[in-house]
Order: structure tokens, then C-alpha cells, then sequence
């Protein structure tokens, strides 16, 4: 569990489950509501922690034995069930009720997690109602969810909702570079993704250096009085039809498009590319503000629209051939 | 000198598509399949117009569809299906007590003693007459001396057949028959009987080579050859009639159920004949089925194996409330269902009592019930019956 | 840590750590079995987290050259020893989490678990544990668990209620379709205490008592009971709820008593119920008390056939005919707990509870509910 990261991505969650806690308020039921890689798992050991954490002060310390155990996933009052190919069965639900029907192991609280409980299966939601309408004080629950929606509404109603928001991007970044990702790398992804599980996804294609490397090639031409469009066609033959490799492409183009913009008006910090700063200046000299523009614009259009386009790679060839007559300033 | 038995076996024809035809005259004559809607599914039967197509049972309904473009397809309704199975042996009930049903769509009935001078030809076309013209159920009748030969007889002809195979036809109208066709030969086996130049029924009859044939037939070989040569001692079961397959009760509801109370009522009344129906043939269920059909024509059902047999209503309808619950979203319902199965006779049912329980129940049915039973004892028969809300 | 020790004094030990030992679970940690050397003693430690056992090992078997702790994979580790050859095992903890262990010619290398990751176990001892002799622990365990809930749908069933107060012990399981109950009197008056063991755990504890006088110590606070026998320490976790009130269930008047010879009785039951076993079920026989003093066992399968059995009972009967039908699986397992060569089965109607006493058995009733025929 990383604190720090989770305390810059999710302050607002944290916060109403630390006053809570503050407040000896605590639910015996959470619904932590957010897309995947919203650290709601680091939260949930968070909120262990918080209980079951034996420093007097500075809780969770992070150093104890209860939250090491608790980090480690170890410690025998936090409960972790973990969904099996996208189902919580009863049979799930049914272990917690027979841990819960004996006194603890240690002393304390004691935790559950449920992981995708809008997963579970009608049987296991009744299970866990039943234990939900006769609550016990030393028992909390927490109820990992993409859409707290998806459950029951007597579930719902016995539980706070705690929502968790998209990830901002430095942190993904930042997780990325800290996983030992290279830093252009942890850049583009993050600004690809919203998530360090997508971005992480992203990075395990093998194309990806080659295509930010393509990306580049076809800027390039144009400085070197080629066809965009011929370089282009010439590197993604064996991309064929690929949708997801081109979607993906799309997306690299765009944040290139974006790095000359920002170099034009001279916002060079949010540059990406920057390695390739020499060819991005030499480039945005020779295109006007509104050329590079209405090339974003376009860029933009067709990826907000790809699923309407019958002949996507038409589309994007088009993009190409406009990149090359702003580059010339000629007009339509 | 020994008697000649006179076995009958009926066979409802396209059992299920004509449950649907008999429910809904409309869907008569045209070409009909049972099963679901989606094109992959799998077709359970077709109707004898669908047939003219090539269209069969478990043919995936993309290729029946391509075969025959107008084929109708609707969804199955084992508990429509149940009730028209009662029917039928009920009705066949009233001939002889040697009746055994074979399945759910077919019966053997031992005539030998009840043809009351009769020609059993006059007495087939009655049977099929009225199971026609009241129950709308088409069915085949064959008529032999066992069992064996009745089957085979009701084969040769359906739709609304009637044929007679005594012993002396077997040579003429069972020999060529392919040997597929010898009632109880399994799939598997055909082939091996192939290879060792066994291709019709007349072909196993005189195959000399007895040693070599028990290397497919194992302990099955002379029961089998003695078929082949039209013979079968096997007497009729009646006790079979008692283990009926399964009994249910469902309901369509045109102008849908919205409210989930509305459908759990419902149910409960569905559910308290279900229960009045087993108590009536003395049965007791293992087995649970709730059916139900949502209002875009969505087919689920759902069962559960109980602990212990029963046919008290307070028992199924627990568990038909929770089958409901697991089955049942927030959609409006076009029809509900409650079917029982796994049967057994009311005489052999025993209820373990529970400690914590017994006083508990003595209170609720079990009072009732037990006075209901003593009045009955003491004036004779159904003096007093439990009011049912009868829909 | 590094110590030798006495390869057979060793696995005798781990082999009674063993009934702990988790083979699977959620936490790894429990999969290892926790090795702590102090200055004069060898504690191993195991729990499933339901049940943990303690034993320490503290005499001349043991040679300390340094103490520490350590957690082993466990089953490897016991397979490792088990086979090992040589009298002595030499264990020292190395660099990186690994220990080796020498003897004879072995010399093996094993990685261990994160000790860290070992739960907080609470083998604490209580200021006025309840002291009884493991001969009589052992058999009111043997007497009652077997009579506990297999289902977790009540989980409280699945436990044995043991109640005290005063000198009076008393200790009942019920799976609802029959139940035992065993009283006895303690040498000493203790402070009223009520628990629920689970059945499991107590089965589990029969297995390592030794059966002798000795007495073994019980240690019984709110959340865990500690047995303390000699070296080994057990503990269980308890069922939590109040167990539901038994004593007024229990019929208190037997307008039929019949006594019975045991052996003849479980043998007519035995064979009555050999033909009755229904599809998986237990197998439903009935008892017919007779007008001319014989008592008729038997059973009917429409498939099988029908088995009856006559038994004259040891004295005269009690009391007017009866008929009543049961499991005989609920009967047999009731009269083999007992240690009377004779035994009261006591009737108050045929659907109501009926009970088993015996003469040698004192304190002890077995309850069985019969079943209802329509």
C-alpha cells in the first residue's frame, strides 16, 4: 500500500473514511464506487489499517505488525474475497459467515473486502443481505464496485457510498516511473490512460516504442520533402486492419499534434515528445497556429467518431494528406 | 393352451409441438419448432409440417430457419407439456389398470383381460378418435402380443396410425427394417453390428454366429435376438403408473404481471395446486421446478432437489419463493409455472422432525391438516376439502 | 537460530502440531509451522486459524547453540524430517530467509516463510483453569461432538454448548434431529462460564489427548478455550450467539420404557437398516412395541423386500403399545457412545422426541427425534 500515492489520488475518500473513524461513526457497511485502478483495494487495507493499526497515534503507522500483516494481505481479522472470473459466489459469502460465527483469532476488529460486488451472484447478494440486516459493531464491510448501482438497492441502502475518481495523470505517471517505466514512456501512457492497469496494459504491446517511433518518422518526411502519407503506408502495412493498434496510433499522433501546438505558443513543459524537441520546433515554425489547429481538429473528430467509420484507415489517411498541405500552406 | 396377450402401446405423436398446436389451434398446419428464439439455440422438436422440410429435433435453428423460412418457432413449456401428459393418461386410465406410461408421451397398456369383445382395431380407432377430437392430442396405437411388438407396430406409422404386428408378420414387416430401427439398440452399436454384416432386423434374427454377436451385446444377446424373432415375455408394470414423471401446474397471463406481489400470489396459487394434485395421486416431490416467461418471451426456469420429499404447500412454496427470487429481476411476466418431479408414492414419505420445530409446526398445517384428515375419516371420503383460490 | 535435536523426539512433536496445520488457506502463513528457540526449549507453534496447537520440547533431546524464530513451510518441512536418516537433525537459519538442515549425510536447504506474516496467537493462560482428567475430557467429547451440525446454515449447531456452574458441568450438541447431553459433577465449584465449542476442534483435540488420568487443564475466556496437556497447548477459537435452550425440549415423563440388551438392539437396528437406505438417505426403520412384551424392528422397501426382527426386551415393558419410525443412523450412533451393556429407551408418543439412558452412563441422555409417517 502506498500511502502517499493513495492520499494524492483519492483525498476525498480518504477523507470521509478517516472522519468516520475520527468521529467513531463508522458504517458498518462502505460501497467504494470507482473504474478499476482507482487504488479502491489500497483504500480498503487503508481503512484496515486505520483500525486495526498499534500505534496511538499517526494511524495507520504503516510500521506495526497489524499493518504489515495488513499490507501483506496476512492478517487474519481483514477478510479478502476475490472474485473468480468475474462472479462472487455464495459459497464466497458463505466463508465469511462462518469466520464471523466464531470469535476472533486476535483481538480487534474485524474487516471484510469484497472485490467486484456488483459481481456477485443473486445468491451471494441475498447472503450478504442477511448478514447486512443484523449488523455486528465490530464487523465493517467493503464493497469494491465499478457501479454501485448494479447492487441490490436494500445492499445499497445499508451501506455509505464512498466514490473514488479517476486517477489524476502525474500519479500515473508517477507510478508508472516508480515501477521503472521509462520516463517517455510513463509519460504517454499516462497520458493515454486513466488508469496505472490500462496504462500498464498499454506499455506491455510490444509496438508501442515502434509506433512512437513511427509517429516521429512521419512528422519527419515532411520536413525531408517526403509523402506523410507514402511513410505512413510504407511502416503500418502489417498493421493491416488492426482497430485497437490503430486506435492506439491515433492517440500517439494526437499528442504529437498537441507538442507542436504547445511548442508554437511556446508552452514547451507539457511538451511529451520531448526528446524529438529539434524536429518539433523545426516543424512548428513552417506551420501556422491555425493549420496545426484545424490538423488537431480533425484528428480529434475522427478519434471522438472512430466506431462510425467504416474505413477508419481512409479516414486517417486523409488526416495525413491535410497535415501535408498545411505543412505547404496551400488551401483546399 | 396359453392366451395370447393383446398389448397396446400409444404414442403421442410430436408431443410437445402438438401440446402447443392443441393449446393454440392457430399454429396447426403450418410448419412449427419448440425451442428458443435465438438463432443459435437448438431446437427441441418440430411439428410433422416442419418435418416435410427437414427440419428435426436438435437442429440449430439457423439451419432449420434456412430450411424452412417460415418456420414458427415457440418456447418450450414443460409444465403445458406435464399437464397434457396427465390428460393422456388419465384418459387412458379408464380402459384397463394395466397401464404403464414409458415416459411422459407414451404407454403400454395390457389389454389381454378388458377388450370386452371388442376387435382391439375398433378399440385403438376409439382411443385415438376421442384423445383427437377432445383433447386435440394426435396419437399412434400399435397392437401385439408383448410389448416389444406393439412398439415396434406404433413405429411404422405416425402420425395418427394404427397397426397390428402379430408373430407371423414379424418376417414380412419387421425383417427389413434397418436395424436401427430394433427398439433398444443403441447408436453405438449399429456400426459394429454393420461390420459384421448385420443390416436389418431380419439379418440379427437368423445371424448364426451367436459367440461372435455377444462381443457387442454382452448379456443383451438373446433378449435382443428374441426381439429380432418378434418375441418379448415382459409383463406390463402398472406400479410404473404411480411413478408419474412429474406434476405441475402454470399459467399465461395475456395482460402480463407487473407487480412482484401479484406474481408471488400467483404462484401460491399455482404452488396450493400443485400440492392439492400430489396429494390427490398420493405423491410426495423431491424435486422443484419454477418456470417463468418474461414479457419479452424470455424462458428461464430454475430447480432445486430438497432435503426430504414432500407435498405439504407450506414446504414447496419456501422453496418456490426463493427459486422466484433467483430467477426473477424486475420485468413484467407473460407466464409462471410450478412443476414437481422425482416422485414417489405418499405411502414411502417420511419427514424427519426437527427439535426446534415440532412444536412450531404442530401449529401452523399440521393441525389443519390432521383435522381435515380425521372429519374425512370419520363421514367417509372429501367431506371437507380446503378452499382453494382457484385463480 | 541453529540447535540439534533428537530427529525422532522431533517429529513425534510435529506430528501432533500437525492436526493444525492448514493445507489450505487463504493466508500462506498458515501453511508454515512456526519454530521459536528459546534458552532452554524448542516451542513449535501451528493454527489453521480455527484451531492452533502449541508444543514445546524442552529436554535433553535439545542442544541450543543460538535462539531465534523461524517459519517453515510445513509440509515439507515434516516430509523432510520424516525421511531424514541419523539420530540428530541440525537446523541453522541462514543468510536470506533460507534454513538448512543437516543430519547424516542430508544436507538441505529451505526456504522460509515471512515470519511477519504469522497471526498474533493468543495462547494465554487463565487464573483458575478448570482441571479435569483427559480420560473423562475425552469421553464427554466422544459422548456429545458426534451429535453436532454438519451444515453451517445454523452455525451454532456446528458447536458444542458447555455449560458450568458450580460444580456442575454440562455439555450438549444437537443437530436438531437428535441430541446429547452429558452432566457431570466437578471436584470443585468454578464461576459460571457458557461456551460453544466448535464439534471440529473438539475432534481434533480427542486425537492428540493421551487417555489417561492425568488432568488437563482448561482454560475458557470469552473468546478462545485453551486445553493444556502437559507440553501441548491447544486452543479453538468459540462459536459466537447463545445457544438455544435445550432443557425444554427434553420430554420429562416416559409413559413407555423399554430396556433393552445394547448389542441386541444395535444389531437388529444394523440389519433392519441395511435394506431400508433410500436413495442416499438415512435409512428409516420402525419400532413396534407388542402387546405380548416383543419389540418388532423392521423396515420395507417396495424395491427390496422387507426385513423384521424380534427382540425381547431385558425386563418387562413399561407402559402400552407403541409404534414409532426413525433413522437408524441417529439410533446406532447414539447407543455406540454408550458404555452400559443395557440401556432405557424411554417413549412419551410416536412423534414426539424419545430418549436412551444407561444404567453405567450416569449423566448422560441421548434424544432422537423420531420421523413422521403419513
Amino acid at each position: 500500500m502506498d500511502k502517499d500515492r493513495l492520499r494524492h489520488a483519492q483525498p476525498e475518500a480518504l477523507r470521509m473514511v478517516r472522519n468516520s473513524y475520527e468521529r467513531g461513526r463508522l458504517s458498518h457497511a462502505y460501497i467504494f464506487e470507482g473504474d478499476a485502478g482507482t487504488m479502491k483495494l489500497d483504500a480498503a487495507l487503508f481503512f484496515a489499517a486505520l483500525l486495526l493499526c498499534e500505534a496511538e497515534e499517526e494511524r495507520p503507522c504503516g510500521r506495526c505488525s497489524a499493518c504489515r500483516r495488513i499490507e501483506h494481505q496476512t492478517h487474519p481479522n481483514v477478510l479478502h474475497i476475490r472474485s473468480e472470473k468475474q462472479q462472487v459466489k455464495k459459497e464466497s459469502v458463505q466463508r465469511l459467515q462462518d469466520d464471523f460465527s466464531k470469535t476472533a483469532l486476535e483481538s480487534g476488529q474485524k474487516i471484510y473486502i469484497i472485490e467486484n460486488a456488483d459481481f456477485m451472484t443473486p445468491h451471494a447478494a441475498n447472503a450478504l443481505l442477511k448478514f447486512l440486516e443484523e449488523p455486528h459493531p465490530d464487523i465493517h464491510g467493503i464493497l469494491l464496485a465499478e457501479d454501485a448501482a448494479s447492487l441490490l438497492p436494500t445492499i445499497r441502502s445499508r451501506a455509505q457510498i464512498v466514490p473514488f475518481h479517476p486517477l489524476p495523470r502525474a500519479t500515473i505517471e508517477t507510478t508508472l516511473l516508480e515501477e521503472g517505466y521509462e520516463a517517455f514512456h510513463a509519460r504517454l501512457a499516462s497520458e493515454l490512460k486513466s488508469t496505472p492497469e490500462e496504462a500498464r496494459s498499454l506499455l506491455s504491446d510490444e509496438r508501442i516504442p515502434d509506433m512512437a517511433d513511427l509517429v516521429e518518422t512521419v512528422y519527419r518526411a515532411l520536413l525531408e520533402d517526403d509523402s506523410p502519407l507514402l511513410a505512413f503506408e510504407a511502416r503500418t502495412r502489417d498493421l493491416g486492419r488492426d482497430r485497437d493498434a490503430l486506435d492506439t496510433l491515433l492517440a500517439l499522433f494526437i499528442l504529437y499534434q498537441k507538442d507542436l501546438i504547445y511548442d508554437k505558443i511556446e508552452n514547451r513543459n507539457q511538451i511529451v515528445y520531448a526528446e524529438h524537441i529539434d524536429t518539433l520546433e523545426r516543424l512548428a515554425e513552417t506551420f501556422t497556429l491555425e493549420g496545426l489547429i484545424e490538423v488537431l481538429e480533425r484528428m480529434l473528430t475522427l478519434q471522438a467518431r472512430q466506431r462510425n467509420y467504416v474505413n477508419f484507415r481512409l479516414a486517417f489517411d486523409n488526416i495525413l494528406l491535410l497535415m501535408e498541405r498545411r505543412y505547404r500552406h496551400e488551401s483546399d | 393352451m396359453q392366451k395370447y396377450r393383446v398389448i397396446f402401446h400409444v404414442d403421442l405423436n410430436a408431443f410437445f409441438a402438438s401440446c402447443e398446436e392443441a393449446r393454440d389451434p392457430s399454429l396447426r398446419g403450418r410448419p412449427l419448432g419448440i425451442g428458443p428464439s435465438s438463432e443459435r439455440g437448438i431446437l427441441t422438436t418440430a411439428n410433422y409440417e416442419a418435418r416435410k422440410y427437414g427440419v428435426n429435433s436438435a437442429m440449430p435453428v439457423s439451419e432449420a430457419k434456412r430450411l424452412c423460412p417460415e418456420l414458427k418457432i415457440v418456447p418450450v413449456d414443460f409444465a403445458l407439456y406435464n399437464e397434457y401428459s396427465e390428460t393422456f393418461f388419465d384418459y387412458l386410465s379408464q380402459y384397463t389398470e394395466q397401464l404403464e406410461p414409458a415416459s411422459i408421451d407414451e404407454a403400454y397398456l395390457d389389454m389381454t383381460d378388458d377388450l370386452e369383445d371388442q376387435h382391439p382395431k375398433t378399440l385403438a380407432k376409439r382411443m385415438q378418435d376421442e384423445l383427437w377430437s377432445r383433447h386435440r392430442l394426435p396419437v399412434s396405437v400399435g397392437i401385439g402380443p408383448n410389448p416389444f411388438l406393439a412398439k415396434m407396430a406404433s413405429d411404422l406409422k405416425k402420425p395418427f396410425g394404427i397397426t397390428i404386428l402379430r408373430k407371423r408378420d414379424v418376417q414380412e414387416k419387421l425383417w427389413p427394417l434397418p436395424i436401427d430401427r430394433l427398439h433398444g439398440i443403441g447408436s453405438k452399436t449399429v456400426p459394429n453390428l454393420r461390420l459384421i454384416g448385420i443390416d436389418t432386423i431380419g439379418d440379427l434374427a437368423t445371424f448364426p454366429e451367436v459367440e461372435k454377436l455377444r462381443k457387442f451385446l454382452g448379456n443383451q444377446t438373446e433378449p435382443f435376438m428374441n426381439k429380432a424373432r418378434g418375441e418379448d415375455d415382459r409383463r406390463i408394470d402398472p406400479a410404473r403408473k404411480d411413478r408419474h414423471q412429474s406434476i405441475g401446474k402454470s399459467k399465461t397471463y395475456e395482460g402480463f404481471l407487473h407487480e412482484h406481489d401479484e406474481m408471488l400470489e400467483a404462484l401460491k396459487s399455482l404452488t396450493r395446486r400443485v400440492s392439492e394434485r400430489l396429494k390427490e395421486h398420493e405423491l410426495a416431490a423431491r424435486t422443484l421446478t419454477v418456470q417463468l416467461r418474461t414479457s419479452d418471451y424470455e424462458n428461464r426456469s430454475r430447480s432445486v432437489t430438497l432435503e426430504q420429499h414432500t407435498n405439504h404447500f407450506y414446504e414447496l412454496f419456501e422453496e418456490v419463493e426463493r427459486l422466484f427470487e433467483e430467477l426473477h429481476g424486475t420485468e413484467a411476466v407473460h407466464l409462471l409455472g410450478v412443476s414437481t418431479s422425482k416422485l414417489t408414492s405418499q405411502s414411502g414419505l417420511v419427514r424427519q422432525l426437527d427439535i426446534f420445530e415440532a412444536s412450531a409446526e404442530e401449529k401452523d398445517e399440521g393441525t389443519l391438516e390432521r383435522v381435515l384428515k380425521s372429519i374425512n375419516r370419520h363421514y367417509g371420503k372429501d367431506v371437507l376439502k380446503r378452499g382453494v383460490n382457484d385463480e | 537460530m541453529r540447535i540439534q535435536v533428537n530427529k525422532d523426539r522431533l517429529l513425534y512433536h510435529l506430528l501432533i502440531a500437525q492436526k493444525a496445520l492448514s493445507t489450505k488457506t487463504p493466508n500462506p502463513a498458515l501453511q508454515g509451522i512456526r519454530l521459536d528457540v528459546g534458552d532452554n526449549e524448542l516451542v513449535i507453534t501451528t493454527s489453521n486459524s480455527d484451531i492452533s496447537i502449541r508444543v514445546t520440547l524442552e529436554d535433553d533431546a535439545l542442544e541450543i547453540e543460538k535462539t531465534g524464530s523461524i517459519l517453515v513451510p510445513g509440509k515439507y518441512f515434516i516430509d523432510i524430517v520424516r525421511k531424514l536418516d541419523g539420530q540428530v537433525v541440525s537446523m541453522t537459519e541462514g543468510e536470506d530467509n533460507l534454513l538448512r538442515i543437516e543430519a547424516d549425510r542430508s544436507d538441505i536447504t529451505l526456504n522460509l516463510l515471512d515470519l511477519e506474516d504469522y497471526p498474533n496467537l493468543q495462547f494465554k493462560e487463565t487464573d483458575s483453569p478448570l482441571e479435569i482428567n483427559a480420560r473423562t475430557l475425552k469421553s464427554i467429547i466422544r459422548q456429545t461432538a458426534f451429535a453436532t451440525s454438519s451444515l453451517e446454515n445454523r452455525p451454532i449447531l456446528t458447536g458444542v454448548n458447555v455449560a458450568i456452574d458450580g460444580e456442575d458441568l454440562k455439555a450438549i450438541a444437537t443437530d436438531s434431529y437428535r441430541l446429547s447431553q452429558k452432566r457431570i459433577s466437578l471436584p470443585e465449584s468454578y464461576d459460571p462460564t457458557d461456551v460453544i465449542i466448535p464439534g471440529r476442534s473438539l475432534e481434533e483435540l480427542i486425537k492428540i489427548l493421551e487417555s489417561n488420568q492425568e488432568s488437563v487443564e482448561v482454560h475458557i475466556d470469552q473468546n478462545r478455550v485453551l486445553f493444556k496437556d502437559n507440553n501441548v497447548l491447544f486452543l479453538s477459537r468459540l462459536l459466537e450467539g447463545n445457544y438455544p435452550e435445550t432443557d425444554k425440549l427434553i420430554p420429562q415423563e416416559f409413559p413407555i420404557q423399554i430396556k433393552f440388551n445394547k448389542e441386541q438392539l444395535m444389531t437388529a437396528v444394523e440389519r433392519a437398516g441395511l435394506l431400508s437406505s433410500r436413495d442416499g438417505q438415512n435409512s428409516i426403520v420402525k419400532l413396534d412395541v407388542r402387546q405380548d412384551n416383543v419389540v418388532e424392528i423392521s423396515s420395507n422397501s417396495p424395491e427390496i423386500g422387507r426385513v423384521r426382527e424380534e427382540i425381547h426386551p431385558v425386563d418387562e415393558i413399561v407402559g402400552s403399545p407403541l409404534k414409532i419410525a426413525f433413522s437408524s443412523k441417529y439410533l446406532l450412533e447414539a447407543l455406540r457412545v454408550f458404555n452400559s451393556s443395557e440401556v432405557t429407551v424411554k417413549f412419551t408418543g410416536e412423534i414426539r422426541p424419545f430418549i436412551i439412558t444407561g444404567e453405567f452412563d450416569e449423566g448422560m441422555l441421548q434424544l432422537i427425534l423420531p420421523v413422521k409417517t403419513d
